[in-house]
């Protein structure tokens, strides 16, 4: 298992039901890669701005993504890689 | 009086089931959940923080080093704990508890004691349901002890590991107590341990049973509590949730990436830590007068000194002069430093009083503004330019305040 710290922007697809976000797929270094399966969800803080987290699958490898509530910024934030 | 129903609840193996609901993959196998680290720096400078069950097999226990862990298992996993994901988690947790009741007591991250007296069901059956809907909603399991109070509760959660619930009547305690050893007490650590076993004892029923004039003739005040721990005796009652303790010190301590000796180095990470003790400080608006230094040097020996002023103070700069201060005793070095770590007690509430002092007050306000600017934006958005020395010294990650304690984020809900 390979941890990689990522830490970028990225253009994001994602549902918006209610209260809850579900990322549907997001671009990474010009490839879409699909979210077959979010397997974890968390919060922290930076200063006032809540960050929503989520653990995301595309089938092989896992992705952290990362949601800025305040800026409604995402970014890719590490890699797992099998 | 009526017997109380108390539960205590105690994650398994927590950090590292987490990371195993959130990487699919890492069921099932060897894991360790440990401090992140750099690849020119290795592992030598961090520790298991929590082994899987499966990595527990192979005897790898909290604590141990990288290198020894991957000795006795060389296929395990290694994953960098997060404290986020872990305090995040753990309140999700509380929020299930609460459904049941308000006496909710987070005794540490994974680790809670719960009042269920006035509830008319069944200890067990609460328990097994406060079980599933921790499975089913965070994807992970712990051990529920049930008893008349505190130690029982505690002492019944370490006997079905994990997954487990175990009740202890006050009827069977006695029995129990026969071949129970004192070190499953909680509270008796290993010296305790040393001295009551020298005394000749070593169940808990032997310390209940031993003269309370014997205990309080070795261990003074601590006799009785050590005698009322062998009868099964604890009267202290589970806060609700939301009661507030009272803080007694502000402090933090970290690991250097590397051991060093550079002055410019130690001083600026002085100054870090200083800084993060007076940001706490006014996020808990409290003025502190008793300065504590803590040194560790490379050969692990450890030092700490203490400085009382005639003024309280809260100001990041005064903490951190009183500080070098006190470093200057320990001056010049003979040896590199590992870990520094500084905290201020004597603490009362800060009533925000006006200083005479025009300049004493443009520097107060100043602090609040800054204070103000890095709560909007994070911690370290405006910081003092000699902050940079630590920071490029590789300090900033491993000291960026990602372990900030679970009652700091209780506050903020």
């Amino acid at each position: 298992m390979n941890h990689t710290k990522v830490n970028q922007k990225v253009k994001i697809g994602a549902v918006f039901e209610g209260l809850n976000i579900k990322p549907k797929w997001f671009f990474w270094i010009n490839k879409k890669f699909e979210v077959k399966n979010i397997t974890y969800q968390w919060k922290s803080k930076i200063g006032d701005a809540t960050i929503i987290h989520f653990s995301v699958s595309d089938g092989t490898n896992l992705y952290e993504l990362s949601f800025n509530q305040k800026t409604l910024e995402w970014r890719l934030e590490n890699i797992e890689v099998e | 009086m009526l017997e109380r129903k108390i539960l205590h609840i105690d994650m398994d193996a927590y950090f590292a089931s987490v990371e195993q609901v959130i990487n699919p993959s890492l069921k099932g196998k060897p894991i360790v959940v440990c401090g992140e680290t750099s690849a020119d720096i290795g592992w030598k400078r961090t520790i298991v923080t929590t082994a899987s069950y499966e990595a527990r097999v192979y005897g790898i226990k909290t604590g141990m080093s990288i290198p020894e862990a991957k000795r006795l298992c060389p296929k395990l996993e290694l994953v960098f704990g997060n404290h986020d994901k872990y305090i995040d988690t753990s309140l999700n947790i509380h929020k299930i508890f609460l459904k049941y009741t308000n006496f909710v007591e987070a005794y540490s991250i994974d680790e809670c004691f719960i009042d269920i007296s006035d509830l008319k069901s069944d200890p067990k059956e609460t328990a097994e349901s406060m079980k599933k809907e921790i499975k089913e909603i965070i994807g992970i399991t712990c051990s529920v002890g049930i008893g008349s109070n505190k130690l029982i509760a505690k002492l019944a959660s370490d006997m079905n590991k994990p997954d487990g619930i175990t009740e202890i009547k006050d009827a069977d305690f006695k029995t129990l107590s026969e071949t129970l050893p004192i070190k499953k007490l909680c509270g008796i650590g290993r010296k305790t341990e040393n001295k009551l076993n020298s005394l000749g004892i070593y169940t808990i029923k032997q310390l209940g049973d031993t003269n309370i004039g014997l205990l309080t003739n070795y261990f003074g005040v601590i006799g009785y509590a050590l005698k009322n721990m062998g009868l099964g005796l604890d009267e202290r009652k589970v806060e609700s949730y939301d009661f507030q303790r009272v803080i007694k010190s502000v402090g933090h301590s970290h690991t250097l990436p590397i051991d060093t000796s550079d002055m410019k180095v130690i001083e600026s990470y002085l100054r870090m830590l200083c800084e993060m003790v007076a940001s706490r400080m006014r996020k808990y608006n409290l003025i502190g007068k008793t300065v504590s230094f803590i040194i560790r040097y490379e050969d692990f020996n450890t030092y700490m000194k203490q400085f009382s002023l005639k003024d309280y103070i809260n100001d990041g700069y005064k903490i951190y002069n009183v500080s070098k201060k006190i470093l200057s005793a320990f001056l010049p070095l003979r040896k590199k430093i590992r870990l520094l770590g500084v905290s201020v007690s004597s603490l009362i509430a800060d009533k925000d009083q006006l200083s005479l002092f025009d300049n004493l007050n443009k520097e107060e306000n100043l602090n609040k503004l800054v204070f103000n600017i890095n709560q909007k934006y994070g911690d370290f958005f405006i910081k003092p330019a000699s902050l940079l020395f630590a920071e490029n010294y590789g300090i900033k990650e491993r000291c960026g305040l990602i372990g900030r304690h679970i009652f700091d984020k209780k506050g903020q809900k």
